[in-house]
Formats: C-alpha cells, sequence, structure tokens
C-alpha cells in the first residue's frame, strides 16, 4: 500500500494531513525492531552526521531500517521512516536537511496522547526545527495491533539514538517531548487544573528549564503552568529514557512537556495560541 | 506599695543577666541570618511555588472583573523594593484603594487600606516562605493577604497604590474570587475533589473527612478561590511577573512542619 506524501499550505495543510501523509497507521506494524549495542551506536553516528551534514547521509538511514523521503510542500526536509510493507516501530523521523533551529520536537506517544503528534509536526515547521520523532507502533498492544512499544521507557532503540544524535550536533540545543495528561486522573488539584507541566527529568530543575516555564507562564496566562517538583508532584518524568540517557550523556536541554488535553485541541485548531508556544520553544532553544 | 532600692537592683540585675544570656544565645545566630540574606540566590532555596502576579501601574488603577456578581475578594500582595532597601528595619508602609464597581461602570464603595511589610532581608532571616523574581533586579518584601467585602454585589474591582513609602518601586496583586455553586452543586464539587484538595480543605476541621456532615461539607467546598486575571493589556495596563516562593534549605524541615502555608 502506498500513501501520498502531498502536503501544501504549511502548517495547517499540514494539521489537517498529517494523520495520512506523515503518520502510518498502527495497524501496520508488523512487530518490534530492537537494535543491537553496534546498531544504536551506528543509528546515533548516523543521525548525528545527518543533522551536521545531512548531504552526505541519507544512505546511513537507511542501512537502519529507514528510507527518507522528501515531502512536498515542506521543501528542505527530509522525512525518514519505515517503508510500507516494513513496520517495526524504528519509529518516524522529520529531519530539515540545512539550517534549522537547534531544537528537536518530538512525540513517543502519538496516538495515545491525543494530538501531540499532529502538534509536534506543526511546530516543526513553525518553529523551524532542526529535527523532529514520532513513535510508529502504539504505545500499547491492542486488538488492532498486537506490538505495543513505549518509547519513553526504551532505552535501546533507534528513538535514543536520535536523541543523542541531537545532543551530539547541538550539544547547546533543545530536545521537546511533547506529552499529553487528563486533568481529571490527576491526584492534585493543581495538576488537576494546570494548562502545561514541564519537567526536565531531575528533583532540581536547572535555570534553563524555569526560563523556559517563566515564558509559558506569561504566554499562557491564566492557564497555570507548573514546574515539577516545586508546583507540583506528578509527572516529573524521573524515569523518562531518554531524559536519563541525555543527562548520562552530559546533555542538559531535555524537556518533558505536559500538555493538557482542553489545550491540546485548542493548539491543534488556533494557530496563535500554537505561536506562544513555538515562540517559547524557540527562544528556549537560543 | 514602692520597692525598696536593694530588690530594685536586684530586680535590674535579674533581667540584665536574662538579657546577657539571651543575647549570647541569640545574637550571632540573628547576625548570621542576616548575613546570609545579603547572599540570598535561588541556589540557597527550594522553590516551592511560582505564580503570576500583576504590577500595578503608577498613578493609575488596574481592574480585576470578576465572572459574576461577588460580595468578598481576596488580594494577596507583594510590595517590590529596590536592593539598597533589602534590609530596611523598619521596613516598608504603602496604601492601597480599593474601588468595587458594578456592572455598569458605576462605583458601588471605596475603602482605603494601609499595610507594613517587613523588609526582604527580615522574611529571609525568620525562616518563612520567602518570595523573589529570578530575572529581575528589585526584591519582595513581606507578603500580605486582604480579604474585602462589598455590601452589594460587585462586577469589578479597582485597586490603586497610594501613601508608597520610599524604597519600594512596585506593587504586585493576585486576585482571588470564591467559587459560586446553586444547590446541591457546592456538594457535588466536594465529592469531586482529590484527596489532597480535601485534606487541605478540611486542615481547619478538628474531624477527618468521613466524619464531616453533607452540610459541613457543603461549606466547605464553598471556601475554594480562582484566580482573577485583570482587565486590559500586558505592558499596557499592568506588567505580568512570575512571582517564586521558596524556603530555605536550611530549614525545609521546619516549613514542612506548616511555619506558614504556601497561598
Amino acid at each position: 500500500m502506498s500513501r501520498a506524501m502531498t502536503i501544501s499550505g504549511g502548517a495547517a495543510a499540514i494539521i489537517a494531513a498529517s494523520a495520512v501523509t506523515l503518520f502510518p497507521p498502527f495497524d501496520d506494524v508488523s512487530g518490534v525492531a530492537s537494535p543491537s549495542a553496534q546498531e544504536f551506536s551506528s543509528g546515533r553516528k548516523a543521525f548525528a552526521r545527518f543533522m551536521t551534514d545531512p548531504q552526505n547521509d541519507v544512505s546511513q538511514l537507511k542501512q537502519m531500517g529507514l528510507s527518507a523521503r522528501a515531502i512536498e510542500g515542506a521543501d528542505g526536509t527530509v522525512l525518514a521512516s519505515e517503508s510500507d510493507d516494513e513496520c517495526k516501530g524504528r519509529g518516524i523521523y522529520w529531519l530539515r536537511d540545512h539550517g534549522g533551529t537547534s531544537l528537536a520536537i518530538t512525540a513517543p506517544h502519538r496516538g495515545s496522547d491525543r494530538h501531540t503528534g499532529t502538534l509536534a509536526s506543526a511546530l516543526f515547521l513553525e518553529t523551524e526545527a532542526k529535527v523532529a520523532a514520532w513513535n510508529s507502533a502504539p504505545r500499547r498492544a491492542n486488538d488492532k495491533c498486537p506490538y505495543g512499544l513505549d518509547l519513553a521507557r526504551e532505552r535501546h532503540h533507534l528513538f535514543s539514538a536520535f536523541n543523542l544524535g541531537f545532543a551530539d550536533a547541538a550539544p547547546d540545543g533543545l530536545i521537546v517531548q511533547l506529552h499529553g495528561f487528563e486533568g481529571e486522573r490527576r491526584h492534585s488539584q493543581a495538576a488537576r487544573d494546570a494548562g502545561i507541566i514541564v519537567s526536565d527529568g531531575t528533583q532540581k530543575p536547572g535555570t534553563r528549564l524555569y526560563d523556559f516555564a517563566d515564558c509559558l507562564s506569561i504566554a499562557f496566562a491564566p492557564a497555570p503552568v507548573l514546574v515539577y517538583p516545586g508546583d507540583t508532584a506528578e509527572l516529573g518524568a524521573l524515569t523518562n529514557a531518554q531524559g536519563q540517557l541525555l543527562r548520562e550523556n552530559g546533555f542538559d536541554g531535555f524537556v518533558h512537556l505536559e500538555i493538557s488535553a482542553p489545550l491540546r485541541e485548542a493548539m491543534v485548531e488556533d494557530g496563535a495560541l500554537r505561536a506562544k508556544l513555538a515562540g517559547c520553544l524557540r527562544k528556549a532553544a537560543g | 506599695m514602692s520597692l525598696s532600692f536593694a530588690v530594685k537592683v536586684v530586680i535590674f540585675l535579674a533581667l540584665a543577666f536574662g538579657s546577657g544570656l539571651a543575647g549570647r544565645e541569640y545574637a550571632w545566630p540573628v547576625f548570621s541570618y542576616f548575613v546570609e540574606a545579603r547572599e540570598m540566590t535561588a541556589r540557597d532555596a527550594h522553590i516551592s511555588k511560582r505564580s503570576i502576579v500583576y504590577r500595578i501601574p503608577e498613578k493609575r488603577a488596574l481592574a480585576f472583573a470578576f465572572s459574576q456578581p461577588v460580595t468578598k475578594a481576596k488580594i494577596i500582595v507583594n510590595p517590590a523594593v529596590s536592593e539598597e532597601f533589602r534590609d530596611q528595619l523598619a521596613g516598608f508602609t504603602y496604601g492601597l484603594r480599593l474601588r468595587w464597581r458594578d456592572v455598569e461602570g458605576n462605583q458601588l464603595s471605596q475603602h482605603d487600606v494601609y499595610l507594613q511589610a517587613d523588609s526582604p532581608d527580615e522574611v529571609f532571616a525568620s525562616g518563612a516562605i520567602f518570595r523573589f523574581f529570578r530575572t529581575r533586579p528589585e526584591l519582595v518584601a513581606e507578603q500580605d493577604h486582604l480579604m474585602v467585602e462589598s455590601m452589594t454585589p460587585a462586577a469589578s474591582l479597582e485597586i490603586e497604590t497610594f501613601d508608597v513609602a520610599d524604597g519600594i518601586i512596585g506593587i504586585d496583586v493576585r486576585m482571588f474570587q470564591q467559587f459560586t455553586y446553586i444547590g446541591n452543586q457546592s456538594l457535588a464539587a466536594y465529592r469531586r475533589l482529590s484527596e489532597s484538595s480535601r485534606e487541605r480543605l478540611i486542615q481547619p476541621s478538628a474531624f477527618p473527612d468521613d466524619l464531616l456532615t453533607d452540610q459541613e461539607k457543603t461549606e466547605l467546598a464553598r471556601n475554594q478561590w480562582r484566580s482573577v486575571g485583570p482587565v486590559g493589556l500586558d505592558g499596557r495596563d499592568y506588567t505580568m511577573l512570575v512571582l517564586y516562593e521558596a524556603v530555605r534549605e536550611d530549614l525545609i524541615d521546619q516549613n514542612a512542619a506548616g511555619q506558614e502555608v504556601a497561598q
């Protein structure tokens, strides 16, 4: 089965079309690929090289089981994903082939965290982020797809190699991981009422996270923007695999961004609201 | 009955001795606190909360419009002072002029309130929760709370500053209105609360949640407040700032025991 890759009309059109153009359906997943240590290391290097000198390394993406395709209407970008006949949850990676903000926008729970996939694709274009990435297998196995994979808990996955590759290519950059929460499922009133909860995956957030949170607080007021652990004891991402790996490798630009369901929905529909988030992301990426 | 000279001398000596002991015990720690206060940075602190505050413009009023007419409002006030006044022992005085208005904009009543705030260094030295701005030079003096009432339901409340002491460079406020419930909504709202929110609400009660009557739960749920944003535009009618609350790293346990509950 082939899918059209025609996108035009900028981010708004991406939002409308992304479900069919960027993201293959989860029921195509036929297994879960786990890279060997060698493949993981090669993947990290290949992503880093592509981000610093993209002319050389489209072929190396193929060695990781990904095929690279140009996206019509999104000039200067390459979409790296598994071919239609082999879908083993390796992830979907959208890379800018030159320039771009030192920003990686990722959504490892696309599908289960509703709208985060769409938001990531829109923000990739609107912030001119260097790269974006998504899960290509569902977070949990279900009737349609028996192959579940929670990327945010997978240290040994191409998605993690991608994160480390970005950190190698842009050591002062920012990796934002988009997630979604349901207020009703939160334990504290503060978290229930929150619009956004941010964390850098540690108990002692750095100055950079507070700067980002302050920007969001002003931009989204009066919607409460909380920082873990001071403002709330929930959604701290302390066990997030990519956050841990990045810190172990000396990278301090990881941001775990949880957005409430109503705000996600509003941001998908409202470009001006999304622009507020995009502005803070660009500022934080430096 | 008058005391003899000898008795007066004995009492004087006893008091002097006591003062000496107290001085030896407390003078150095108090001095140390003030020295520490001068070196206060965010790194010394455990950040416990961040809030959006609105700075009242100079010589103009800042208006807050309620979602529906209210007779009660809660205001939290934070005076910001310049660095050179951070340890002013006398603290700072300032006035707030409050004007209730109806939905047509007609003034219903006006109240002047005078407040006094301890200096930023004194707040820090006391070990209570202290406030600061991460990216601004001014320091935050003692926080105050106001509960204000209107005789008739009001649609908005204006706040203006007056008689502001030297050293204060801005007054930042937050406004809250009570949740409004009709009939049994209040009880339903109580039942929907998270466990932590219920615990917070029943803190002043002598009885645990399962011993409270429905009427008591209804009253507790009514005692919830939500923040109200100001009228106008950020940068034109007010300045929006992020205020940080923190406890000193060396006093986290004491604060956790409940010296001051964060708002």
